[in-house]
């Protein structure tokens, strides 16, 4: 049977007729093959319009309809509902030409307009004979909807949404909902205080049990399609628990401080924090970043943060709890830590590094050793022996003991200490100290056996036997490093390992006269500072390299140098003169630096000839320490490195005798102590687990180190702008004359003041600090800082965004010097002031010029200034609707709170009171005798005492105004989100040239988007005051309803299939299909599409060659006709 | 490192020592079946597929002729595998062309043995038999040709093979190689393990390449590079337009014979001979109306350049399609030419590789941005 | 002789580009009328047939309109548009088909002004380069894109019932 098609064009009023001659293009289509019949009308798509074409395709059985009006894209539908209802199949009868969008609209003279019409017309009658019946294919619905953003917009689609019934899950990324509303303080007109009327929503939101609260958390994933979305949360660990009843001990109790968002940073709160009051959830949240860097950068990975912030509060013990967690020997540390930590301290960007150390000893100093806690354990019966207790040794049977082992510790001196005792001069280690912290650790039970030495007085074997059920091997490294120069062995040659310890244990005295050093490490420092108070006249130190390359910390070459050594550098020994076996001086080759070696250093290349003697009569070398492993492997064979220390598996720490673990010195070599206590640690771990047969679990930690190998963008908390510099606390020290003739200590530590000053430069780079204060203070143990993000998979049936839209900064106007000036206010800032629950408490006060976070006295004047940001093209050229209104708001809030005398100012461009009940609250505020000044203002200056003086042009009178204020407001324009196109992505959205998300369509579908499921609330589509927010998160609300009430959708059928007997499998369409929606049948060896999960995009159709793959509706026949219907007569 | 194993032969004896090479590997169990270029009890050189031993007598690799391009015959042996290990003797063009059919799932080389030979150029089949009819062998031709002269008898090679620069074959696991070899001996070259494995078994030793070989097919190639380039020239003049092409096409009577034999060409039923391309009266009269006159059959021209953008990212330049058409349309250079630039696009050579991704097939975020030149 | 008018044919994506047209519509962004769109719902359904057929049909230029890269509704069908438009570019040029005349332009929904320019743009270079090798209507006979109208009265238009 032969088509009879209909053919309609519109006049769409005059929009299409007045540039395209309608009856022209009908009476054009008439004459076309298969035309029945070809009307021109008013309004094709008013009900008589449609009615038209029913009627037609009924008298006239029509079997396909052209309509040539607006784009498809608004009433498309409308039409092929009005096929269906006459009996048609929509897909089958009905194409849309648009002759408006595309025709009169945006062509410039009758002739032009009427040619491209009649050129897509017959493309239209062309393509609409080669269309197919197609039936839409319908999938139930799930009835949960997603709502992204807690604001109001949000909050009134949810009770909405819940109160018809259904599930809504609320997502707020921040902790509690409410959104910008609530910041506020009263709304226009009717001044009803926001948090009046909106914390009961809030509430709402939080108790009714058909709303999924999510705060704190974020949408991460959306796959499939309307009806059916998958989508996935991340909530972000709060580390509180939901049975946090709000109390607020916990934040009464943290010693972390930083700017309140909530309160756009006019005001303080802690660490762990509720936004304000009402916040909802009810439920607190710790505000952690990144770990510091100054804790990552101690080996030993001690919480510097921690008790860096328990020093600032005075809290000594609690910092020596925290400090203990991870450093058995705090007031050692404290006096002899290189301090790498210092190094990394982001507080030097600002002045100087915070005196970590110092502050260390100084809460080792002011706390009690034996008021630090003991974890409540059971005693453990496992036997360990820990050989050596030098820092190492001390570390390892200090935390086994810890966790209940046995421990019995084995020394081969007399006294316990290792180097801390031996190699480590008591004016900067006071032996008291070092007994006191020893002592300490003893104390908790673990048995000493000194005087007993490896392999001399006992062996590993015979360990075994006494039950022992694992060792460990910390015995350092003691055996001096020959220099292996002429004469070595003269007498008056010692090595600093032996004359260190002689002095520290003995106080020998056995310096002679003339000492030349050899070396420039710590070692060689202590060495010639201890010489110098055992006597030596004069002491020089010789070391090959320049100063800047000797490896010892600054502090000790300043104090050596204080104390009169000599530095003879860029010298090396040659040989050891000598006179009847006695040292009588030194042979030294002068050096000149040459390429830097491996280690980065440049590497010193004697000078031929340039030998000459240093005459001395004692050499003491300072040049390293080896192991002494001959007596241990004697009778177990070790493996051993090529340096000769001990060989172990670099996490477990087990060395090749299976059951025996090692570290410190006699593994690294001679070392720091705190890297022999990093090390110890991990010894810890080991062995435990060794014990409890779990070494398996090493194995997986290493695989997911290699996993997750990628290094996590750091988000420190920023440094403040404004950080005030502060000097570097200095500690005092014992003056150079009296100090060098006695071993007290030299370092006299930090004053309290000084301390606790100096911990309060500290930036908190990791935000909470982790002293778990507040862990001990909730009484409802809500608090667990080990809780991590979790994320969640749900399913929903439609989507709302509501993500609102974010204040314009006008830090870049520089014109208004906002952030420069004291009483430059935002709009945002101002609404705290006047909340309740503000910086102010409500009070309209002005900011002290010196302290932004402190509030003075009340503003006499005042100027408002409107559209910042808003109607300007260096900006935003769209208006932002509220400023107006809010700011005749503020004009009445400063007459009404500050006294009628108060003088305000609104500096406007046009007023826009357009919304019920706005004029007339315009003509009150103008009652009450606030100046309008039309005019934008041009800039503003401040004057010494803090006074503003605003320069504007008065457009009215033509004459430019400086009026003199104490304060001035900026009403910012409203911005789309900056992650607006995350959003975008994420949802399959549209933005719009204003940067804020496109609706469907501007009049007809303000709610809906292109994705069909997904809609819009709120001012993330656009600027909006709260009711035009609230009226439109209704209507996203009964969007959703809709779908959810009906429980089925009809997806659109123009979607891909593949003709089976045409498809070869070459399966290029499944590598292409961006939604997996081609499975391969391998029985048939063809590419079959899922319907349920195919979109149409065309991705297979546009590729495959034999045509197998196709678009339903825009098949290689219809386009072909098309395109001959552009092209060809 | 150098894997060969030499197999000398005196004159005449060439396809005898091949069969037995052959006989041996089956024998042994190196393989199960045969496919090998075979003279044909009634006439011609056929590729044929053997499974018995003693059957393989008839082989005849280098007769100078391909009726059809092995890769097709690959392809339907091994579309749908049948588990069996076969050898299959192919040239380059046709080995190419097989990669390209893997990648689009069309053929399976997991039980294949692939055995490339050395290509001096085929005749046209009719030619061939004439020849043949004149006596000439396959030993005689490969002497001739490798003197340089490959015109015999008023007959010579194929437009394709006088500019393909693929005389040897990649992407195999042995090659029978012929080219600096010396007349009196080929070499079997092992590429890959599976090659190692089958010389092995098959009792072959290992020795040292032919020391003359490697200059010889660089000399080859350069000369058929000369060759190529030259033609394109002539003709890319010849050819510069639209009009040019239909020029060349103008007896294209869409018998889709070119299409056919395309060794790429891989559709089950090309696009053109579906319902698409059947219109009715009222499209025929509306271009007839627009154009004046309209010569049929249509879309011969439509038909052309789509194929083109279907297969010339594949095309290998076998010539294939010269030899099918009925009406003596050398449509080689036509799509050799046009694959040569839309290859040369996407840096993209048919055949080169398994592994390179076919250009279509994939896409960055961030390429071709000339396409469109605008940067955000 | 009035001035040679080219005749364009524009494969624009739904969500974008064909957008893009509507919002040109709705702020009155008046541009020539050479161009004739055929809604496609992505760039990356334009099979390469198409462009083709419309050149072989004598359309003096081709336009193909999608979504940025990243935003595409389909999440990637414009880059697999843009691999074809690359490999057709190839084949045209070999046969003289200049790619100034076959276009792939990125052209946001919100981008009406950009749609507007692209085809004063592309108008214009077309006219500089003259009708398409393959635009050739046989002389004095109507075609589209140039034919001058003739006023018909609405009498004539056929009404039945």
């Amino acid at each position: 049977m032969s088509e009879r098609i209909g053919f309609y064009i519109c006049h769409c009023g005059i929009n299409i007729a007045y540039r395209v001659r309608v009856a022209e293009v009908a009476a054009y289509a008439s004459t076309f093959p298969g035309v029945v019949v070809a009307r021109d009308y008013l309004f094709m798509c008013s009900d008589p319009g449609q009615e038209l074409i029913e009627k037609d395709i009924r008298n006239l059985d029509l079997t396909r309809v052209v309509v040539a009006s607006c784009s498809p894209r608004m009433h498309e539908k409308t039409f092929r509902a009005a096929c269906q209802r006459a009996g048609l199949n929509p897909y089958h009868a009905f194409h849309m030409v648009c002759v408006r969008e595309h025709g009169s609209w945006v062509t410039e003279n009758e002739d032009e307009a009427t040619e491209k019409a009649r050129v897509i017309v017959r493309a239209g009658l062309k393509r609409v004979s080669f269309q197919n019946a197609l039936i839409p294919s319908q999938f139930s619905v799930n009835s949960n909807s997603l709502i992204v953003g807690g604001g109001i917009a949000g909050m009134q689609a949810a009770i909405d949404i819940a109160s018809a019934g259904f599930k809504a899950y609320l997502v707020e990324k921040a902790p509690t909902v409410g959104g910008h509303m609530l910041q506020y303080d009263k709304a226009f007109p009717t001044l009803d205080c926001t948090a009046c009327i909106g914390t009961p929503k809030m509430v709402a939101v939080g108790q009714d049990k058909n709303v999924e609260l999510r705060s704190y958390a974020e949408v991460e994933h959306v796959s499939g399609f309307v009806g059916n979305f998958k989508v996935t949360i991340n909530n972000k660990a709060r580390y509180i628990k939901s049975n946090c009843t709000g109390c607020g001990d916990c934040a009464k109790v943290c010693p972390v401080d930083f700017p309140n968002e909530w309160d756009v940073n006019t005001k303080m709160r802690k660490a762990i924090y509720l936004s304000f009051p009402q916040a909802v959830p009810v439920r607190y949240v710790i505000d952690k970043r990144t770990t510091a860097p100054c804790r990552t950068a101690c080996p030993a990975g001690t919480n510097v943060q921690g008790y860096v912030q328990m020093v600032k509060t005075g809290n000594y013990q609690q910092a020596l709890n925290i400090i203990m967690e991870r450093l058995p020997l705090p007031g050692v540390l404290g006096r002899v830590c290189p301090h790498p930590c210092e190094i990394d301290c982001r507080r030097a960007e600002v002045d100087s590094a915070v005196s970590i150390r110092d502050l260390k000893r100084f809460a080792a100093d002011h706390a009690r050793l034996e008021d630090v806690p003991m974890p409540m354990v059971e005693e453990i019966d496992k036997k360990i022996a820990v050989i050596g207790s030098g820092p190492v040794g001390l570390t390892v049977a200090y935390y086994l003991r810890r966790k209940g082992f046995k421990i019995s510790m084995f020394e081969s001196m007399e006294k316990p200490g290792g180097m801390l005792r031996t190699g480590i001069p008591d004016y900067r280690l006071p032996p008291s100290i070092l007994d006191q912290e020893i002592n300490h650790i003893l104390s908790k039970g673990v048995e000493l056996k000194t005087g007993m030495a490896l392999g001399r007085d006992f062996t590993l074997a015979s360990l075994k036997d006494q039950g022992f059920d694992a060792i460990f091997l910390g015995i350092g490294a003691h055996v001096p490093v020959k220099m292996n120069i002429e004469n070595e062995d003269a007498e008056g040659v010692v090595d600093a390992v032996w004359f260190l310890r002689k002095e520290n244990l003995e106080r020998a005295r056995s310096a002679k006269k003339r000492v030349v050093i050899i070396g420039g490490g710590n070692a060689a420092m202590d060495t010639a500072r201890v010489a110098v108070r055992s006597g030596a006249e004069s002491v020089s130190v010789v070391y090959r390299r320049t100063e800047k390359e000797m490896p010892a910390d600054h502090e000790e070459i300043e104090g050596a140098k204080e104390e009169g050594i000599e530095f003879i550098t860029l010298t090396g020994p040659k040989k050891v003169v000598t006179e009847n076996g006695r040292v009588i001086g030194i042979e030294c080759i002068k050096n000149e630096l040459g390429p830097a070696d491996a280690g980065g250093r440049r590497r010193p290349v004697p000078i031929a000839g340039s030998e000459y003697v240093i005459a001395c009569d004692m050499i003491i070398p300072a040049i390293g320490q080896s192991v002494e492993t001959a007596p241990v492997i004697k009778d177990t064979p070790f493996e051993l490195t090529a340096w000769g220390t001990f060989k172990v598996d670099p996490d477990t720490m087990q060395t090749s005798v299976p059951g025996v673990f090692a570290a410190g010195d006699a593994v690294t070599g001679p070392a720091t102590v705190v890297e022999a206590i990093a090390g110890g640690h991990k010894v810890v771990t080991a062995i435990e687990r060794y014990l409890n047969q779990e070494m398996d679990l090493f194995d997986a930690e290493r695989k997911q180190k290699e996993e997750n190998s990628v290094p996590e963008e750091k988000n420190y908390v920023p440094i403040p702008e404004k950080a005030a510099i502060v000097a570097r606390a200095k500690a005092t020290f014992v003056e150079p004359l009296s100090r060098k003739s006695t071993f007290e200590e030299v370092d006299l530590g930090l004053s309290e003041a000084a301390a606790q000053s100096d911990a309060a430069k500290c930036l908190n780079c990791g935000g909470c600090c982790e002293c778990k204060l507040c862990v001990d203070t909730c009484k409802a143990k809500a608090i667990d800082h080990d809780i991590k993000d979790q994320r969640e998979i749900v399913d929903v049936g439609s989507i709302i965004i509501a993500t609102g839209f974010d204040p314009l900064d006008p830090t870049p106007m520089t014109q208004y010097g906002y952030g420069r000036y004291a009483n430059v206010f935002t709009n945002l800032e101002f609404e705290r002031l006047s909340n309740a629950t503000g910086p102010t408490l409500g009070k309209l006060l002005k900011r002290d010029l010196n302290d932004r976070m402190k509030f003075t006295e009340p503003p006499k004047s005042v100027a408002i200034l409107h559209c910042i940001g808003s109607r300007d093209i260096n900006y935003h050229e769209y208006c932002s609707r509220t400023c107006c209104m809010y700011a005749l708001k503020y004009a009445h809030l400063l007459k009404d709170k500050c006294g009628h005398n108060t003088q305000v100012y609104n500096f406007y461009i046009d007023m826009r009171c357009f919304g019920k009940g706005y004029e007339e609250f315009y003509k009150k505020v103008q009652s009450e005798g606030v100046r309008m000044i039309r005019g934008k203002v041009g800039s503003i200056k401040e004057a010494k005492n803090g006074m503003l003086t605003v320069l504007a042009e008065d457009t009215l009178s033509g004459r430019m105004v400086e009026i003199e204020v104490d304060m001035a407001i900026l009403c910012t324009a409203m911005e789309p989100r900056t992650n607006a196109q995350d959003v975008m992505r994420k949802f399959g959205i549209g933005i719009g040239a204003d940067g804020f998300f496109q609706e469907e369509h501007p009049k007809l579908a303000p709610v809906s988007t292109p994705s069909s499921g997904v809609f819009l609330a709120g001012a993330c589509q656009g600027p909006k005051d709260i009711p035009d927010t609230v009226a439109q998160a209704k209507g996203a609300a009964a969007e959703c309803l809709a779908l959810s009430a009906k429980g089925i959708v009809e997806v659109p059928p123009m979607i891909s299939w593949i003709d089976p007997d045409v498809c070869v499998g070459c399966q290029v369409c499944i590598g292409l299909c961006p939604y997996s929606a081609i499975e391969f049948d391998d029985f048939n060896s063809i590419s079959i599409v899922n319907s349920a999960v195919c979109k149409g995009c065309g991705s297979c159709a546009g590729h495959c060659p034999s045509g197998a793959a196709k678009v339903r509706h825009f098949t290689d026949q219809q386009v072909f006709a098309e395109i001959d219907g552009l092209l060809l007569n | 490192m150098a894997n060969f194993t030499k197999l000398s032969f005196k004159k005449g004896e060439l396809n005898q020592k091949l069969a037995d090479l052959f006989k041996g590997m089956m024998e042994k169990g190196v393989v199960d079946a045969l496919l090998a270029p075979m003279i044909q009890p009634k006439r011609g050189v056929m590729l044929t597929l053997v499974t018995d031993p003693s059957l393989v007598g008839a082989i005849d690799p280098f007769a100078p002729v391909v009726p059809v391009n092995g890769a097709r015959i690959a392809s339907s042996i091994t579309g749908k595998p049948s588990g069996r290990k076969t050898a299959m003797v192919l040239r380059s063009c046709e080995i190419r062309a097989l990669v390209e059919l893997c990648k689009l799932k069309q053929a399976h080389l997991d039980d294949v043995l692939l055995i490339g030979m050395d290509c001096l150029g085929r005749y046209e089949n009719l030619d061939f038999i004439k020849l043949r009819a004149e006596g000439q062998s396959s030993e005689a031709f490969i002497e001739k040709a490798l003197a340089g002269n490959t015109e015999s008898g008023g007959c010579d090679v194929s437009g394709a093979c006088k500019i393909c620069e693929f005389p040897v074959a990649d992407n195999v696991d042995l090659r029978l190689c012929i080219i600096g070899t010396g007349s009196d001996a080929l070499y079997i070259e092992s590429l890959t393990p599976k090659g190692d494995k089958a010389l092995e078994t098959a009792g072959l030793g290992i020795g040292e390449a032919p020391a003359g070989r490697e200059a010889a097919v660089q000399q080859l190639v350069k000369k058929r590079k000369d060759a190529c380039d030259a033609a394109f020239a002539q003709y890319r003049e010849s050819t510069p337009s639209v009009d040019a092409l239909e020029d060349r096409l103008a007896n294209c009577i869409n018998c889709y014979n070119c299409r056919v034999a395309c060794p790429v060409c891989y559709c089950k039923e090309c696009v053109f001979v579906t319902d698409t391309f059947r219109h009715n009266g009222d499209q025929y009269m509306g271009w007839a109306d627009t154009f004046g006159t309209l010569k049929m059959p249509t879309d011969t021209i439509f038909y052309h350049l789509t194929r083109m953008s279907h297969m010339s990212l594949f095309c290998v330049g076998c010539g294939q399609c010269t030899s099918a058409c009925p009406n003596s349309i050398d449509l080689m250079p036509m799509f050799k030419a046009v694959a040569q630039k839309t290859q040369a696009r996407f840096d993209y050579q048919a055949g080169r590789s398994h592994e390179e991704k076919q250009p279509l097939t994939v896409f960055e975020n961030d390429e071709l941005v000339e396409v469109t030149g605008q940067i955000k | 002789m009035s001035e040679f008018e080219p005749k364009i044919v524009g494969f624009f994506c739904n969500w974008c580009t064909f957008t893009a047209a509507d919002l040109a519509g709705t702020s009155r962004l008046s541009y020539p009328h050479n161009i004739k769109i055929i809604r496609m719902m992505c760039s990356g359904m334009v099979d390469p047939k198409y462009v083709i057929k419309a050149f072989l049909n004598g359309a003096d230029g081709v336009l193909i309109g999608g979504c940025w890269p990243g935003d595409c509704h389909y999440i990637n069908g414009n880059l697999k548009a843009r691999r074809r438009v690359a490999m057709l570019t190839e084949i045209l040029k070999e046969y003289g088909i200049d790619e100034k005349r076959f276009w792939l332009r990125w052209i946001a929904a919100s981008e009406g002004t950009m749609l507007r320019e692209v085809v004063n743009e592309m108008t214009a270079k077309l006219k500089e380069l003259g009708p398409s090798p393959l635009n050739r209507e046989t002389p004095g006979k109507k075609t589209p894109g140039n034919e001058t109208p003739e006023k018909v009265n609405p009498e004539k238009v056929k009404m039945i019932g």
